[in-house]
């Protein structure tokens, strides 16, 4: 299967290239830890949104493709550390996913650097911010995403709701 | 939920808090421009009185059936704000709420157009979300005030007393014809020498005489099935078979003793005992009445050998081909060996003792100053690792019928030590109905083997599934009063669904649409909490069906399923998916 | 459906914590008095827990969070209970709410009084090594988060009234006394750690560069002074060698405690575990210990790994003593090796005491009014061997450290049984 690659978008670099993230951070661990970023004030770049889910569990990788397809340049899916789970082995089940997703991304002509999962606890909100600056910074240097209309202030066309 | 969302948006500026960066008029300005909005607005501090009237006041005035407060953390406030829809009538799952400030005000503070810029995207996220969200109703299960207790040992016997006094009614089984499990077999009890009878006797009176207790000896359970509240179960007693209903149920199955059969030449002499078999040969009623003598000579021990982690600390080196290595330790046998030393002295002063060790772990209350007290009498101790295990060997004839040779690792010595009786102090393994019960009962085990609890700091009682709870042994290895204390815990927190009457469940559950579940099974393999089982329907066919009282909305099911016949309530695949839309999305017109 | 009777717990720490939602759970009301301004105890001290290496802060705020917002808990912070009258069923107690200055209903937990209060003080919750303002928090996490004002520290400036837009600061407040009635009591008072100076070849205290384990841990923790960076007190540089000493002030009849304090063992793993995790570049740690008492559930697993997987070294034999070079503050540690019989000296940049536990300050306090049988080191004794968590008078329980010393999960279950035994009493 050929894989496709990427093209930069040369006009785009021109002006300045600001990512759009969408983080999906788990309501036990890894949305506290964020919360402790604000908390203790850590500062970060205000390129990512955050969906709060109970679990990254629930992670289904439809989703995580729908959101590259609506324009996200970047995707951080942010759980508990192994062992830590608050519905005991819903974190591993999302990483079996991610390992697999990883590969598709890139069979889909996606930068697998827009894709990152990371374990972290809700006593880390100077690591998730640094996660967030890492992010910024990785998807500055390869550019918009393929699929990206947000930057060129397009919308997205009207679908079909998904399936409930 | 049919009727048209009608959604209030209320943002906060939390003093300066959110205000001193966001531009919190602009974001409710903003907000009025977004679908379903019927009003929107900014205050001070949102949570504080004025701020909830506010809500309630604008709930009244403009009919809404959603509510956004864009503020601080939901972990923070979403309890708070969903009371204060509550107290309208509104079902408190139509409520969202967008973090400005631990998310946007307090991380970009020095870029307030951004941050302004977010705010807005995270209001049009939560209304997105917003207008998708339904009422969910209130799981209440009803719960029997009725308890089942597997296992009459002092464990079994603490949380059943417990729980009869509280109020309810105990169903106490026991698969042995007496009640008192390990403890009574036991000589004395350490580190204070109490007699076992003594403590068990006024408790298994008590227990036998209690009218809210029904005891079944000699008996095991045949059957079970339910969840939380609403169990059945079909108790064998001999021939007879009984159905009982409950609500609860603690597991207090205790332990078996290691059986070091094929270690340290144990079975190849009679004088090499384990410490269970020691504590029967002292007691009164045992087949020596009491008398300390050696099994083969029927002589007084004068030189005696107590060697400790048998069956415990092992590694693959360390265990015999065949046999499963248990890494842990068994807590308690170091103590147990320093107080049998004890009572050996006192039975026979003379006796010189040999304590051979790796780590003397005499670590509970009082048992530090039994030690103390022990070496006072002169017994020696020797420190062995765990590379060069000490070898029994039998001397064929000469003084003393055994012989141990160590290395000691304090004085760098090999030693020999001639011995009438090796007694190997034995470490704990689950009592063989474990494995059984724990697939009855959906509950699971740890690596170590005994039963898993919910989490090791803060949740030492619980078992995984709601409803069960553990005690004593069956947990892992402990002394007398720890076994106590986890049994009267775990009947404190059996009696509080069973006081209440009453147990909210998740509400945030999965739910499957039978008529696109082909019976795969995948869901029910990814469920942690056996919520998910099979049901039959016409035709043979096969579906999954969630049990609604265990199910805890983890999602794990719903990204599973291969036919996205899952749906996870209030986290709805349209639900999330139009939260991300929203967040890529700005609107016609914006930049 | 709330009983008539209810119950109260001293103490806020995760025993006295774990105790009231066990009490509360069933129904009944439950009073919980802690007397510093914020629940949390200890606990809230550390940075991980063994043996699972938590996130202390994460496992415990949830249960903070709890007792808070539980409709049958009245939570009572920097309060104090002052008489005890009346017997099993049926106790009257005096209870005294020492005035915050600040008015808990409309505080908003904004923290701006704290960053515009010109006056700076060390922490106690930081064990005195990171610093607060007169009008403060103990710690981010508090609950409530409610600002207290030190008035002991305070210049009374009112900076922090004008620029409170809660208009929350009130500089009028009293003392309050209230009274309630109790069918039952639990203790929960805790622990302090055993006071290290007493051991002179130790240099606590005088020696810049060696610390208690709480110290340590307020190093090691991510919201501590040092931002979870472990640096020297002396001169402010990543220690590369660190010695954990252990049974410092435990199993030391002459100059501390006879008993085993149970827990030095597996928290100087945990934190020796830590400091490789958290010092980039690396670390050495050394462990000089008498017996490793790694006895509890997935304990002994710990151990292994500590040396398997993470290289930290044991070494047996109880330090003699302990030298500090003047010029650079490192220190000296001399130490029979037992199980090699050599005398040897060896040199580190930083030393922690794993010092013991010790019964507190509060249960002291408590015990002058309630005058329960104590042991010969201040734990409160109990009835039996069967009845672990009934003190000698009928109606008052303990859990936790207060009765005698143990780790979070027998606390944490020592809590729920004694919320058990004071059920009983309250319905």
């Amino acid at each position: 299967m050929v894989e496709a690659k990427e093209m930069i978008n040369e006009t785009e670099c021109e002006t300045k290239f600001e990512p759009k993230l969408i983080g999906f951070l788990c309501n036990w661990c890894s949305y506290a830890g964020a919360d402790l970023a604000g908390t203790s004030r850590v500062q970060y770049p205000p390129n990512i949104r955050i969906v709060r889910v109970m679990c990254t569990g629930r992670l289904d990788p439809q989703l995580i493709l729908n959101t590259f397809r609506y324009g996200a340049d970047g995707v951080l899916i942010a759980g508990c550390h192994e062992g830590d789970c608050h519905y005991i082995g819903g974190n591993y089940r999302a990483y079996r996913k991610y390992i697999l997703l990883k590969e598709f991304v890139k069979k889909m002509g996606i930068n697998e650097k827009r894709l990152r999962l990371e374990w972290v606890s809700a006593s880390e909100g100077e690591r998730f911010a640094k996660v967030v600056r890492e992010m910024v910074d990785d998807i500055k240097e390869i550019g918009p995403s393929p699929f990206g209309v947000t930057t060129t202030g397009g919308v997205v066309e009207d679908e079909p709701e998904p399936k409930i | 939920m049919e009727e048209e969302p009608r959604i209030g948006v209320f943002v906060c500026n939390c003093g300066i808090n959110i205000g001193g960066v966001v531009n919190v008029e602009e974001v409710a300005e903003y907000a009025t421009t977004l679908p379903n909005v019927v009003v929107s607005r900014s205050s001070l501090y949102t949570c504080s009185d004025r701020g909830q009237g506010m809500i309630k006041d604008d709930i009244d005035e403009f009919k809404l059936n959603r509510v956004i407060v864009a503020s601080c953390s939901p972990r923070m406030h979403e309890p708070t704000f969903r009371k204060v829809i509550e107290e309208k009538g509104l079902n408190k799952y139509v409520f969202e709420q967008a973090n400005l400030r631990e998310h946007v005000s307090w991380v970009h503070s020095k870029q307030p157009e951004e941050a302004t810029k977010k705010a807005k995207d995270l209001v049009r996220m939560a209304v997105a979300k917003a207008r998708l969200l339904e009422s969910l109703p209130q799981h209440l299960v009803d719960v029997k005030g009725e308890a089942l207790v597997i296992g009459g040992g002092i464990s079994g016997l603490t949380a059943a007393k417990s729980i009869a006094d509280r109020g309810f009614k105990v169903h106490l089984v026991e698969k042995t014809p007496n009640f008192g499990g390990k403890m009574a077999q036991l000589y004395k009890v350490f580190p204070t020498f109490d007699d076992p009878q003594e403590l068990l006797n006024p408790l298994v009176e008590d227990i036998m005489a209690h009218p809210n207790i029904t005891p079944y000896l000699s008996a095991e359970i045949a059957d079970i099935e339910g969840y939380i509240g609403n169990y059945r179960a079909i108790i064998r007693e001999q021939t007879e078979e009984k159905e009982i209903e409950f609500g609860t149920i603690i597991v207090a199955t205790g332990f078996n003793a290691y059986d070091p059969n094929g270690e340290f030449k144990y079975g190849k002499h009679q004088n090499i005992l384990t410490a269970m078999e020691l504590h029967q040969l002292m007691r009164a009623d045992g087949p020596t009445q009491g008398n300390l003598v050696t099994p083969a000579e029927g002589k007084t021990p004068r030189s005696i050998a107590l060697i400790s982690c048998v069956g415990s600390r092992q590694n693959e080196n360390t265990v015999p081909e065949g046999k499963k290595p248990n890494a842990y330790c068994s807590r308690v046998c170091c103590t147990g060996m320093i107080a049998t030393g004890m009572e050996i002295k006192e039975k026979s002063p003379d006796a010189d003792i040999f304590v051979l060790y790796r780590d003397l772990r005499t670590h509970g209350k009082g048992h530090e100053e039994l030690f103390t007290e022990f070496r006072q009498t002169g017994s020696t101790m020797i420190r062995y690792t765990d590379d060069q295990l000490p070898m029994i060997s039998s001397t064929q004839g000469a003084e003393y019928p055994l012989s141990v040779t160590s290395y000691d690792s304090l004085s760098g010595l090999n030693v020999e030590i001639p011995v009438d009786l090796v007694v190997l102090a034995t470490g704990m393994i689950p009592d063989d109905s474990a494995s059984n019960i724990a697939s009855k009962l959906h509950i699971t085990i740890s690596a170590d083997g005994f039963f898993q609890e919910l989490h090791p700091k803060l949740a030492p009682l619980d078992s995984v599934t709601d409803g069960v709870y553990l005690a004593g042994t069956a947990q892992g290895p402990k002394d007398v009063p720890d076994s106590v204390s986890q049994s009267l815990g775990a009947a404190a927190k059996a009696c509080a669904p069973m006081a209440l009457g009453q147990v909210e469940v998740e509400s945030t559950i999965a739910v499957i649409d039978e008529d696109f579940c082909t019976g795969c099974g995948v869901c029910q393999g990814s469920c942690e909490f056996s919520a998910i089982v099979f049901e039959e329907r016409d035709e043979g066919k096969k579906v999954s069906k969630v049990i609604e009282a265990l199910c805890k909305g983890c999602g794990t099911c719903g990204s599973s399923c291969p036919s996205a016949a899952i749906t996870m309530l209030h986290f709805k695949d349209a639900q999330l998916d139009a939260m991300v839309k929203a967040a890529l999305t700005p609107q016609a017109g914006e930049k | 459906m709330l009983n008539e009777k209810a119950v109260l717990v001293i103490g806020g720490g995760v025993t006295g914590i774990q105790a009231a939602i066990d009490v509360a759970n069933q129904g009944i009301k439950t009073y919980l008095v802690e007397k510093t301004p914020s629940v949390g105890g200890h606990m809230a001290q550390l940075d991980k827990t063994f043996p699972t290496l938590d996130c202390s802060a994460c496992i415990l705020t949830p249960k903070m969070v709890d007792v808070a917002r539980h409709p049958n808990i009245e939570l009572l912070t920097y309060s104090e209970v002052k008489e005890v009258s009346g017997t099993a069923g049926d106790f009257i107690i005096k209870i005294e709410k020492k005035p915050r200055y600040v008015d808990a209903t409309k505080c908003t937990g904004c923290a701006h009084c704290a960053i515009h209060c010109p006056v700076e003080v060390l922490n106690d919750f930081d064990e005195m090594i990171g610093v607060r303002k007169a009008i403060y928090v103990p710690f981010p996490q508090a609950v409530p988060l409610v600002y207290t004002i030190d008035m002991d520290n305070c210049i009374e400036c009112e900076l922090c009234k004008n620029v409170c837009e809660a208009e929350a600061v009130n500089f009028d407040q009293e003392i309050e006394e209230i009274e309630v009635n109790v069918g039952s009591i639990i203790l929960a008072t805790g622990y302090d750690l055993f006071d290290a100076t007493k051991l002179k070849n130790y240099g606590y205290g005088s020696y810049d560069n060696v610390l208690s384990s709480l110290e340590f841990e307020r190093l090691l923790s991510a919201s501590g002074p040092a931002g979870g960076h472990v640096f020297r007190l002396s001169d402010g540089k990543i220690p590369r060698r660190i010695a954990f000493l252990q049974c410092v002030g435990s199993r030391d009849s002459e100059h501390g405690m006879p008993y085993c304090s149970r827990v030095c063992c597996m928290y100087a793993i945990k934190n020796a575990i830590l400091a490789k995790d958290h010092i980039h570049g690396g670390c050495e740690t050394t462990i000089y210990y008498i017996d490793v008492r790694a006895f509890g559930k997935g304990f002994e697993e710990f151990y292994q790994n500590s040396q398997t997987r993470f290289g930290v070294k044991f070494v047996r034999g109880k330090v003699g003593e302990i030298v500090e070079d003047v010029n650079t503050n490192n220190l000296i540690v001399r130490v029979e090796n037992t199980e090699t019989g050599q005398l040897f000296e060896d040199e580190f940049d930083m030393v922690v005491l794993s010092s013991g536990l010790v019964p507190s300050q509060g249960s002291a306090e408590i015990n002058k009014i309630l005058n329960l049988p104590i042991d010969q080191y201040g734990f409160f004794e109990e009835l039996n061997r069967i009845s672990p968590v009934d003190t000698k008078i009928e109606g008052v329980y303990m859990a936790g450290v207060c009765e005698s010393v143990k780790d979070i999960p027998d606390g944490v279950s020592q809590a729920s049984a004694a919320a058990m035994r004071a059920s009983l009493k309250a319905i």
